[in-house]
């Protein structure tokens, strides 16, 4: 069980990679799991039955949970295969999705992609070689986009008021910049997706 | 405003100045953007972060960065790139004050006004649909105020370190092809300016050998590909990032085309800009 940032293998570069391999596994199997809700249902990696609600990619937020599902998948690659035997092992998550509305199931992939926005960030204190650094930005840049999509899709669903952005004092912001996440409060956060 | 710059275009004056690496002028950095001390293993021995210390810098990458940031004011590579940053944001600032009162029908030198709610749409769509008009004209506001945020934040934090900031071109700036009055147009030009801050940032990124301020170029960074991603959408693009000519990538070989986020040399950037949208 995933905990704090303690319980990631490795150290410097290596530990910053495991971590956010960590979170791109969640991310990816996050979507999978989203993607049955909205559109024709399965089963998640645990087992359980996730009924769906038989929505198609004419929906933005089914189009772009394929998109970005295939996009995570892909960082988690990535990730796995730069790291190789020092790569942390998958674990497997409940996100109670069989039971979530559409609305919950967008809040809850805005909340991770957000999240995920800010530990990359979180992390930079940690890295070690500006190769990774880079590497890391490159990343981080799409869930950013991600994040801002998702926001952008939930105010024109449900009208929200959520910002894409991080915005400034005259819209009850700070400096309109993004805020870093330390790993440790990201890591309290997800924990309880984590079952194995 | 004089330009002391033999180049023209980049006008701060280089005078000798405390390395911004150092811990005091970090931290005031940090408080200036918002950024949590606790956040910042770099500075705080009491950090959020409980785990193993954090590397006391950055190392390796490229080592061309005097020729990447000629041009640019500063004494050490870390001021360079904080003044190349701020080259960019006083540049896209500008053009989203022009852009913002192009299409709330005011004259386009206005200054940007301190209240937002001064700013009332008053084009139409030019072919975008009603929501994707009005998100892009929230966008279009919200986002002028931030790109005035970096813009001051960034002066604020060099001229703290007691560094001279760059300064603004002094013929201004304008768009390469002047915007027509609509949304779909005065979005078309913006565009490409959040889409090259990225590749700006994700490109200067590397010569930062300062973990503090790689976070905070981060964080500003973060906010660019936010932006791209909303004009994006509201124009009925993809989210991005959508690889451009000329784009460049970290990784090898990048299994999709939005997968990773592309760059541009910092040299090429300036001379982009230079290029494009110096008056």
């Amino acid at each position: 069980m995933l905990f704090t940032f303690d319980d990631i293998p490795g150290t410097g570069d290596i530990k910053v990679l495991n971590y956010a391999l960590a979170l791109e596994d969640l991310e990816s199997d996050l979507y999978d799991q989203a993607f049955m809700r909205l559109t024709v249902g399965g089963k998640n990696k645990l087992g359980i039955q996730i009924p769906g609600m038989n929505l198609n990619d004419s929906q933005a937020d089914v189009y772009y949970m394929y998109q970005f599902g295939v996009v995570e998948t892909r960082h988690s690659q990535f990730l796995r295969a730069a790291l190789g035997s020092a790569a942390i092992s998958p674990f497997k998550y409940n996100f109670n999705m069989q039971n979530l509305s559409r609305k919950q199931v967008l809040d809850l992939i805005y909340t991770a992609e957000s999240t995920g926005t800010g530990a990359y960030l979180g992390a930079i204190p940690y890295l070690e070689t500006k190769t990774y650094l880079q590497i890391a930005g490159a990343i981080q840049g799409t869930e950013a986009r991600h994040t801002a999509t998702f926001a952008g899709i939930i105010d024109q669903l449900f009208n929200e008021g959520l910002n894409v952005a991080p915005v400034t004092k005259q819209y009850g912001g700070n400096n309109g910049i993004e805020v870093p996440i330390p790993p440790n409060t990201v890591l309290k956060a997800v924990s309880g997706f984590i079952v194995a | 405003m004089a330009d002391e710059n033999s180049s023209g275009f980049f006008s701060g004056q280089t005078k000798s100045s405390p390395s911004l690496h150092s811990r005091r002028n970090l931290m005031r950095l940090a408080a200036l953007g918002g950024i949590s001390l606790a956040g910042m293993r770099f500075f705080s021995p009491k950090s959020a972060f409980a785990a193993s210390p954090a590397s006391s810098g950055l190392t390796g990458g490229s080592t061309d960065g005097a020729t990447q940031f000629a041009g640019i004011p500063g004494d050490t590579i870390n001021e360079q790139v904080l003044n190349f940053a701020l080259t960019l944001e006083i540049l896209e600032s500008d053009l989203y004050r022009q852009a913002l009162n192009i299409a709330s029908g005011l004259p386009v030198d206005n200054a940007l006004n301190i209240n937002p709610k001064v700013y009332q749409l008053k084009v139409g769509g030019g072919g975008l649909n009603a929501a994707s008009t009005q998100s892009g004209y929230l966008y279009l506001k919200q986002f002028a105020y931030v790109e005035s945020a970096h813009r001051e934040f960034l002066i604020a934090a060099i001229t703290a370190a007691g560094f001279a900031p760059a300064q603004k071109n002094p013929g201004g700036y304008k768009f390469p092809t002047k915007p027509q009055t609509d949304m779909k147009s005065i979005l078309t030009q913006i565009l490409p300016l959040e889409e090259t801050g990225v590749r700006a940032y994700l490109g200067a990124l590397p010569y930062l050998t300062d973990l503090g301020l790689a976070q905070v170029a981060g964080s500003i960074y973060s906010t660019e590909a936010r932006h791209s991603a909303a004009v994006s959408i509201s124009l009925g693009l993809h989210a991005g990032p959508t690889p451009e000519p000329g784009d460049l990538t970290v990784v090898p070989n990048p299994v999709g085309t939005n997968t990773f986020e592309y760059y541009l040399q910092p040299r090429t950037v300036v001379a982009a800009a230079v290029k494009n949208y110096f008056v």
